[in-house]
């Protein structure tokens, strides 16, 4: 099963902490001082992508078990 | 409706306060008068809500980036403590609270946007005065005479504004003039002064008028020098109420900067230097299974959720750094805050979370206050053999200490 990966720019603050906990999944842009989500961020390390909802401060992050994958 | 006139919810749940924190419809504005009409905090982030906050706190936290605290952990903070340590401590005696203000100001001063001279003791002393200050206005709602507090924050805006922040801003106008006739960027300094200057156009960020920069720049100046001497106090404070585990502990945290940071990270659970957090909702709402009723004060008891046995284990109200926790449970509990409104300088102070095995990699940071407090470990401090610490009776938080004095058996001591 796999995961989706939503990340919700209104609400993100720019901590960056889901940067620094799963890179290849976001990335801050600082131009616009928000997170951005990185093609195949779905396919980054669970727990990774799990530390980064639990670490976001705004809650802007929600990882998802994917239950209709393959179909 | 005043504070007095409100219904109060309190809330003592780990889970329910880390909710409380999320809810959009709990503000910290307590106050809505402006800052003429005598609401001191006026404007500045840590009060505002909403959009503006979000706004602010987007441009605001490209100055805690990981390259810039690695830049303060490694570079710059040990330089402060090497020049600045053997000076304020003279003797084998030295008063704890004040020579962390000092050593703290150094580099909240550079990340808020002033331009000082950051080895000049007077200047650092005259801003830790002010600190002291603005900390008053931050614990209003703790004040015991709020009248006279409110009128010296005012009197002390205008001060730094004068003495500190116009030399800084018209320094930085200069260069982002310069910069935007196609000038180089390489004068230009990484701070919140500089960064609010940068995006002042900017109609979100409500910076329109000149006393809100000032008073935001304050506001990250105060932030990052009080709450971090509280704590390396705190520290103190708690390993000399451990007669001899207490000696070992700071023994060993002379050598291991992993257990310096864990005694820091536990000094917060059980410290917070803000132990009741308050919001005001603005709006009827539910958390968990309460009801909290629109105009309600809605207080935080973060000082009793740090203490729950099923997060922190039976023994959650002793002292102990070497602690076993769940993963994922942060090891200051709610000390920084959650939320949208947590501690902008988590990481500059805390470091990054620690992991539940212990472990740290070479990316880890251990935080600005763990250094301090293993720089003065390195100097062995014991209890004061007469003088007794004084706590700061201004206010009614029982985390926070006016005097600190202690002996130091190494008075001399350097880094090893």
């Amino acid at each position: 099963m796999g995961v989706h990966v939503i990340l919700d720019p209104d609400l993100c603050i720019g901590s960056a902490e889901c940067n620094r906990l799963a890179p290849d999944a976001f990335r801050l842009d600082e131009g616009l001082g928000v997170s951005i989500l990185l093609p195949g961020a779905e396919l980054v390390d669970r727990a990774r992508l799990f530390d980064s909802e639990a670490n976001c401060p705004t809650g802007a992050i929600t990882i998802g078990a994917d239950d209709e994958a393959g179909a | 409706m005043t504070i007095a006139d409100r219904p109060t919810v309190v809330l003592r749940g780990y889970d329910a306060i880390r909710q409380a924190l999320f809810d959009p419809n709990l503000s910290r504005t307590f106050d809505t008068r402006s800052y003429e009409e005598g609401n001191i905090r006026d404007g500045v982030v840590s009060v505002s809500h909403g959009a503006l906050h979000r706004a602010r706190r987007r441009v605001e936290n490209s100055q805690f980036r990981p390259d810039r605290l690695r830049l303060y952990e490694r570079d710059l903070f040990p330089a402060v403590l090497d020049d600045l340590l053997g000076v304020l401590i003279e003797g084998d005696t030295a008063d704890v609270f004040p020579i962390g203000e000092i050593l703290s100001v150094v580099l909240a001063a550079r990340r808020a946007g002033l331009d000082i001279d950051d080895r000049d003791l007077d200047t650092l002393r005259d801003l830790v005065h002010m600190v002291d200050v603005f900390s008053q206005g931050s614990a209003i709602l703790d004040a015991r005479d709020p009248d006279s507090v409110r009128a010296l924050v005012r009197a002390t805006y205008d001060d730094i504004e004068t003495r500190y922040i116009r030399p800084a801003w018209d320094r930085r106008a200069r260069i982002l003039h310069e910069l935007a006739a196609g000038g180089s960027d390489e004068e230009l300094p990484h701070d919140i002064l500089t960064v609010l200057l940068e995006h002042r156009s900017d109609p979100t960020l409500e910076l329109d008028d000149d006393g809100r920069i000032v008073r935001e720049v304050a506001t990250y100046l105060q932030g990052g020098t009080h709450t971090s001497a509280q704590t390396v106090t705190n520290a103190i404070d708690l390993l000399f109420g451990l007669p001899d585990r207490g000696r070992a502990l700071i023994d060993r945290a002379t050598t291991d900067l992993a257990l310096a940071q864990r005694v820091i990270h536990e000094t917060l659970r059980l410290r917070p230097t803000t132990p009741k957090m308050k919001r005001r909702a603005l709006a009827a709402t539910t958390v968990g299974d309460v009801a909290i009723p629109a105009e309600a004060l809605v207080v935080l008891d973060a000082a009793t959720a740090n203490r729950d046995p099923a997060l922190f284990g039976p023994d959650a109200d002793a002292f102990d750094p070497d602690r076993q926790l769940a993963d994922g449970v942060a090891r200051w509990g709610l000390a920084f805050g959650a939320g949208p409104h947590q501690c902008p300088g988590r990481s500059v102070a805390g470091g990054f979370p620690v992991s539940a095995d212990l472990s740290t990699d070479g990316d880890h940071l251990f935080g600005l206050v763990a250094l301090m407090f293993q720089a003065i470990a390195r100097r062995g401090p014991r209890p004061h053999p007469t003088r007794s610490p004084e706590r700061d009776t201004r206010t009614e938080r029982e985390t926070r200490w006016a005097h600190y004095p202690v002996y130091f058996e190494r008075p001399a001591a350097t880094r090893s």
